[in-house]
């Protein structure tokens, strides 16, 4: 009886065994068709991936807040070696800046009497948000952040990211109060882009590296070193006119390589541009000049 | 006495089955941390997906490893089933191998590890490559594993050590 017992588990082991082989390759072997065949734009997916990052992106908060001070602590520690020098420039910034303030404050109050004036309505901040950056993927494979805002700031897939008013990337999918966002340097993102001095436009492609890549030239208007990109507002899904960087080289091997304002791989903060009509934004382009 | 050891040995079993679930999601999501330099991050969660299936802890199947490669692939944002085929490949390999067991030297294991992992994310390379128009940069792919098993060791060192104190006793 007790041997007969025996191998019949002895045998249930066995099948367990085969069908965790079986079900194990039919995985595999089904996740290598949907590479291929799946649609990364299926509704399916953008709210399934909006739930893991809604899910996780606490998780990978708390993850982050030691590593995050440990860092700062070192910074602080170098700080304190420089504390004299900066303490005497701080001083000369605030002479200079209650000077700057004085000034402002009359100009506020003569802008505040004009659009009293002429009724105007402002709306242009209503569009902007700025968030913090919480995560971010990498491996060569992909660039992406985990913002700290999401449905419930307003924020919507293919609003627009930027970081000291240059466009950084994308955002890809939304939970309620994170989201994720594709940096222009992501292969997997194009973006509609133009020549500001000349209006040719182009897609915008990142191969995973700093530089991004400028494809499929509309026409064959010559174009310099130098140059600056900027969003064209195909599509629907940026504003026009948000400076992304300039051509930083032209070669028959490399292709048209891209110079961007902004190194994302030291950002902490962000803005979110919560639009896609550059009416919307005007208040905001205007107090965010491009610097040459 | 004997209730107090009893239920402390009940605890270490409970812990024991969780541990290796656990250590995994967290190495997942350590990848996921904000360091600055994002260029050539390593795929961290390809150590404790080897070393578990190596030591075939019972608590550690493909339901674990699927799991991981979903978050994994809504989080990073690549083209979605490719982590899936990645890690579940991984976990195949080295689950049903039979060149090395446990007891295989570490050095032994270091280096299937290394060629594993390259040859995983040499066949990711070449897909997102054939995908994607400009393709992507090898340097940094190639950085990225370099990391990735200049990491090994250590986690090595941190899954064995949890492994022989806690997860292979009380398994």
């Amino acid at each position: 009886m007790n041997k007969l017992t025996q191998s019949k588990n002895v045998k249930m082991q066995v099948i367990k065994q085969m069908v965790r082989k079986f079900f194990l390759i039919a995985f595999i072997l089904f996740s290598f068709v949907l590479i291929f065949v799946g649609k990364p734009d299926s509704f399916i997916i953008n709210k399934t991936s909006g739930i893991v990052v809604q899910v996780m992106s606490p998780i990978i908060s708390i993850i982050s807040y030691p590593i995050y001070k440990v860092g700062t602590f070192f910074t602080d520690a170098k700080d304190f070696f420089t504390i004299r020098e900066k303490n005497t420039e701080l001083r000369r910034e605030i002479s200079k800046l209650t000077e700057e303030i004085n000034y402002y404050k009359q100009v506020d109050a003569e802008n505040v009497r004009l659009r009293h004036l002429t009724n105007f309505i402002s709306g242009g901040q209503n569009y902007v948000l700025s968030t913090k950056v919480i995560g971010s993927t990498g491996s060569g494979f992909s660039h992406s952040f985990i913002l700290d805002a999401g449905t419930k700031d307003g924020v919507a897939k293919y609003h627009g990211v930027l970081v000291d008013g240059f466009l950084v990337g994308q955002i890809i999918s939304v939970g309620r109060n994170y989201s994720r966002m594709l940096l222009i340097t992501d292969s997997s993102l194009k973006i509609p882009v133009q020549i500001e001095r000349t209006g040719t436009r182009a897609f915008l492609n990142g191969d995973n590296t700093k530089y991004p890549k400028l494809i499929h030239f509309e026409n064959q208007d010559p174009i310099q070193i130098g140059d600056k990109v900027i969003t064209s507002g195909m599509g629907g899904n940026l504003p026009f006119g948000l400076p992304i960087g300039i051509i930083g080289s032209i070669s028959e091997e490399e292709g048209v390589i891209l110079q961007p304002y902004v190194d994302s791989s030291h950002v902490d903060y962000v803005k979110i541009i919560k639009t896609s009509h550059t009416d919307d934004i005007k208040e905001f382009l205007k107090e965010n000049p491009i610097v040459d | 006495m004997t209730r107090h050891s009893k239920r402390y040995k009940y605890f270490l079993n409970f812990i024991s089955t969780k541990i290796p679930f656990l250590s995994s999601f967290l190495i997942l999501l350590l990848s996921f941390v904000n360091f600055g330099y994002f260029e050539a991050k390593p795929l961290l969660v390809l150590i404790p997906i080897f070393i578990w299936s190596m030591y075939k802890v019972k608590s550690f199947d493909f339901i674990s490893v699927l799991l991981f490669a979903f978050i994994q692939d809504f989080l990073d944002g690549t083209q979605f089933g490719l982590n899936i085929f990645i890690f579940l490949c991984l976990h195949f390999i080295v689950y049903y191998q039979k060149f090395f067991t446990i007891d295989s030297s570490f050095v032994f294991s270091y280096l299937v590890f290394d060629i594993i992992s390259f040859i995983l994310i040499m066949i990711k390379y070449v897909i997102i490559s054939t995908l994607f128009i400009s393709g992507i940069n090898f340097f940094n792919v190639l950085l990225s594993w370099a990391i990735l098993i200049l990491f090994y060791p250590i986690f090595y060192w941190i899954l064995s050590l949890l492994y022989g104190k806690i997860v292979g006793k009380y398994q």
